[in-house]
C-alpha cells in the first residue's frame, strides 16, 4: 500500500436522504444517474478526486459470473466439490462454493440423478431463468460427476435465457464442449418466457423472477413449463402486499408477498406443492445496500426464500414442505 | 507514514437523482464487478468478434470505452504498422492476455505468430489457462526473467505499463533493465511516463505506489536501441487512475513501435536514432 497516501475504507451512509426519497413507497419513478466509481473524501468530507469505471448491468453480471465460473473451475474448487458428496463430506471453506447457489445446484445434482435413474439414462431438460455466462452448467457437471459419476453432458439438456447479448456470448464461448443442441441459449427478458408447457423436466429462476418486468406472470410460466421440479430463490416480503423498488442499478425490483405465492400454490396444487430449502435475512445479505429508498424497518421484513416446487417424486432430502400461512 | 495525505474512500455504485450532485444511495462493489468484470467482459467481446463474425458486442458503449482505456486496441494498430514477419511476441504487461485476444482478432492482418506472456509469478496461471485454451489458440506463459539473449530473429517485445499498472495486471520489467538487442525484430511500448525533469512517485486509485519515468528518460532509452521508432505522447488519457497530487505532473501514455520495416501511424512522429545521439 501506499506510503504517501494514508488511505482508509469507509462507506459512505446516504440512507437519511433516501428516506425522503420515498422511492419503494410510492411507486414513483424517479430518473437516477448512476455512477460506479472510486471517491476519495478530504479529512473535511469534500470530495478530493473520483475515478469513474465505463460499467452497467450487463458487464457487472457477466464478468462477475465469467470470475466465479473460472473459481468454479479451479482445481481447489474441483476438489472441495468432489467432497461434498462423501459419506462424511467435509464443508467446502472456498466463498465461492458458499451461498443460495451452491444449495440450488446441489438439490438439482440429485434430482437429475433420480431422473436419469428412473427414465432409462434420457437427459434431463432443464431451463435456467437468467442464465448469463452458465456457471451452473459448469457446477452441475462437477457434481453430477461427484454424486454420481456422471456428466452434465451425458446428463442434461440445458435450455438458458438471459436479457444480455454479453452473458449469452460467454456462455457459448467457455462451454466450447457442449454441443449447441445441448447447450440452447435463448435472448429475451426475463418474463417473455415462449417455451411451451411441460416441456422441461427441471427450472431453476436465482434471484432473476423479482427483477423482470412481469414477475409473477414469470413464475407463473416457470411452474407451468416445468414438469417435474422448479428451484427458486425469490425475494419475499412479510408485507402483506408485495412491493416495488429501484435497486442499485436503477431497474426495478418486485418483493413478492405471501400472498403471491400462496396464489400460485393453490393454482398449479393438481402438479405439485411447494418445499422450502433456505433461507437468507435480507439484513445479512452478501450484497447489502441493493436497494434504494427502502428503510431499514421495511428491510427487516425482506429476505430470500430458496423454494422448490415439484412433484411427490421428486421432493429430496434437505427440502421440507411449506405452507404459506406460515412462512418461517 | 511522514506527511501522508489522509484520505477516506469507497468503491462502488453512486446513485444521484438525474441532475442533482447529492448521492441517494451507495452500494459498495467488491473487485469481481469492477475492473475484473470489464476485462472479462472486454475478453468475451472480443472473442466473440473473431468467432462469430460480429462485432455487436465490441460496439457497446462500455465496452469500447474500457478498450480505450486499456488501449489494447491501439497496441495492435501499432503492430499492424510494422511489417512483422511471422512474429514471436513477447507480452510484459497482461495478466488476462487481453492483447493475446486482440492479435487474434487481428489475425488476418498480422499473419501468424506466436505469443509468449511473461508473469512474474504463477498464481495468474489457472485463469489465464483457463480462458485460453490451447485448442483455441497456443499461449506459452514463462515465468522466468527474460534473457535478451535467448530473443530470436522473429521476436518482437511488447511492454506495457499501462495494463501493467492496473490491479490484476503484472508489471513489467523497467525499460531501463531492458535491451532490446538488434536482431530482435521489434518493439511496442505501452508506458506510463511524465513530462518532468526527474521519475516522480505516484499512487494509483488502489492505493500503490509506482515510480513514474520521465518521457525524456524513455526517448533516450528508445534511440540507445538504435532504431526508428514513430511515437505518440497522449498527455492526458486515462489520467484520473493516479490520486491528483498538487504541483505534480499528470501520468500520461507515450506509445512507441519500431521495426525494421514500418509505416507511420497518423499522429505519430518520427523519431531517428541519430536525434538522440
Amino acid at each position: 500500500m501506499s506510503n504517501r497516501f494514508s488511505l482508509k475504507s469507509v462507506n459512505p451512509d446516504y440512507s437519511t436522504f433516501s428516506e425522503e426519497v420515498t422511492v419503494s413507497d410510492s411507486n414513483s419513478i424517479i430518473a437516477l444517474d448512476i455512477q460506479t466509481k472510486f471517491q476519495f473524501l478530504s479529512d473535511d468530507g469534500s470530495v478530493y478526486h473520483e475515478y469513474q469505471f465505463p460499467s452497467d448491468r450487463d458487464i457487472q453480471n457477466c464478468g462477475g459470473y465469467v470470475d466465479k465460473l473460472i473459481k468454479y473451475r479451479s482445481q481447489l474448487a474441483r476438489e472441495a466439490t468432489a467432497n461434498m458428496f462423501q459419506t462424511n463430506p467435509i464443508s467446502p471453506e472456498l466463498p465461492v462454493l458458499k451461498g443460495r447457489s451452491i444449495l440450488v445446484d446441489t438439490l438439482l445434482t440429485k434430482m437429475i440423478d433420480r431422473f436419469i435413474v428412473n427414465n432409462a439414462s434420457t437427459k434431463a431438460k432443464l431451463f435456467d431463468h437468467g442464465c448469463t455466462v452458465a456457471e451452473h452448467y459448469e457446477m452441475l457437471d462437477q457434481m453430477l460427476h461427484a454424486y454420481s459419476n456422471r456428466s452434465a453432458l451425458d446428463s442434461i439438456s440445458y435450455y438458458g435465457l438471459d436479457l444480455s447479448p454479453l452473458a449469452l456470448a460467454g456462455a457459448r464461448l467457455l462451454h466450447p464442449e457442449a454441443p449447441p443442441s445441448d447447450l440452447n441459449l435463448i435472448l429475451s427478458e426475463g418474463s417473455d418466457i415462449s417455451v411451451p408447457s411441460n416441456s422441461m423436466d427441471f427450472s431453476m429462476s436465482i434471484g432473476v423472477i423479482n427483477h423482470v418486468a412481469n414477475p409473477i406472470h414469470a413464475l407463473d410460466r416457470l411452474i407451468d413449463l416445468t414438469r417435474l421440479a422448479a428451484i427458486f430463490v425469490l425475494w419475499i416480503t412479510e408485507e402483506p402486499q408485495g412491493f416495488w423498488a429501484v435497486n442499485h442499478s436503477g431497474f426495478s425490483n418486485y418483493f413478492l408477498s405471501v400472498k403471491d405465492l400462496a396464489y400460485m400454490a393453490e393454482s398449479y396444487g393438481h402438479k405439485g406443492s411447494f418445499h422450502f430449502a433456505d433461507f437468507t435475512p435480507e439484513k445479512s445479505s452478501t450484497q447489502p445496500n441493493s436497494y434504494v429508498g427502502v428503510a431499514p424497518e421495511r428491510l427487516e421484513l425482506m429476505g430470500s426464500y430458496t423454494l422448490v416446487f415439484c412433484t411427490d417424486e421428486y421432493v429430496v432430502p434437505g427440502l421440507s414442505p411449506i405452507n404459506f400461512g406460515n412462512l418461517p | 507514514m511522514k506527511n501522508a495525505t489522509s484520505l477516506t474512500w469507497s468503491a462502488g455504485k453512486f446513485v444521484y437523482p438525474k441532475g442533482s450532485s447529492l448521492p441517494i444511495h451507495f452500494m459498495p462493489l467488491q473487485d469481481f464487478s469492477l475492473e475484473v468484470a470489464l476485462n472479462y467482459s472486454l475478453l468475451i467481446a472480443l472473442r466473440f468478434s473473431r468467432l462469430e463474425h460480429h462485432t455487436g458486442l465490441l460496439s457497446k458503449l462500455e465496452i469500447g470505452q474500457w478498450r480505450y482505456r486499456l488501449l489494447t486496441h491501439e497496441v495492435v494498430e501499432m503492430v499492424k504498422a510494422c511489417d512483422f514477419e511471422q512474429p514471436r511476441f513477447h507480452d510484459f504487461g497482461s495478466n488476462y492476455a487481453l492483447l493475446f485476444e486482440e492479435m487474434k482478432l487481428a489475425k488476418n492482418e498480422i499473419g501468424n505468430f506466436e505469443y509468449l506472456l511473461h508473469l512474474s509469478d504463477t498464481s495468474h496461471d489457472h485463469h489465464i489457462n483457463t480462458l485460453h485454451l490451447i485448442e483455441d489458440w497456443p499461449l506459452q506463459l514463462c515465468q522466468k526473467p527474460i534473457d535478451p539473449s535467448l530473443l530470436s530473429t522473429y521476436s518482437v517485445v511488447i511492454i506495457n505499463t499501462v495494463l501493467g499498472v492496473r490491479p490484476q495486471h503484472d508489471f513489467p520489467p523497467p525499460l531501463e533493465s531492458f535491451s532490446l538487442p538488434s536482431h530482435a525484430q521489434g518493439c511496442v511500448l505501452t508506458m506510463r511516463v511524465c513530462e518532468s525533469q526527474t521519475p516522480i512517485v505516484r499512487t494509483t486509485v488502489y492505493g500503490k505506489d509506482f515510480i513514474i519515468p520521465t518521457l525524456d528518460s524513455a526517448l533516450q532509452r528508445m534511440g540507445e536501441a538504435k532504431r526508428h521508432w514513430y511515437w505518440q505522447w497522449l498527455s492526458k488519457h486515462d489520467t484520473g487512475f493516479f490520486i491528483p497530487e498538487p504541483d505534480v505532473p499528470d501520468v500520461g501514455v507515450l506509445l512507441a513501435y519500431t521495426a525494421r520495416t514500418a509505416s507511420k501511424l497518423p499522429k505519430f512522429r518520427s523519431l531517428a536514432y541519430e536525434e538522440i545521439v
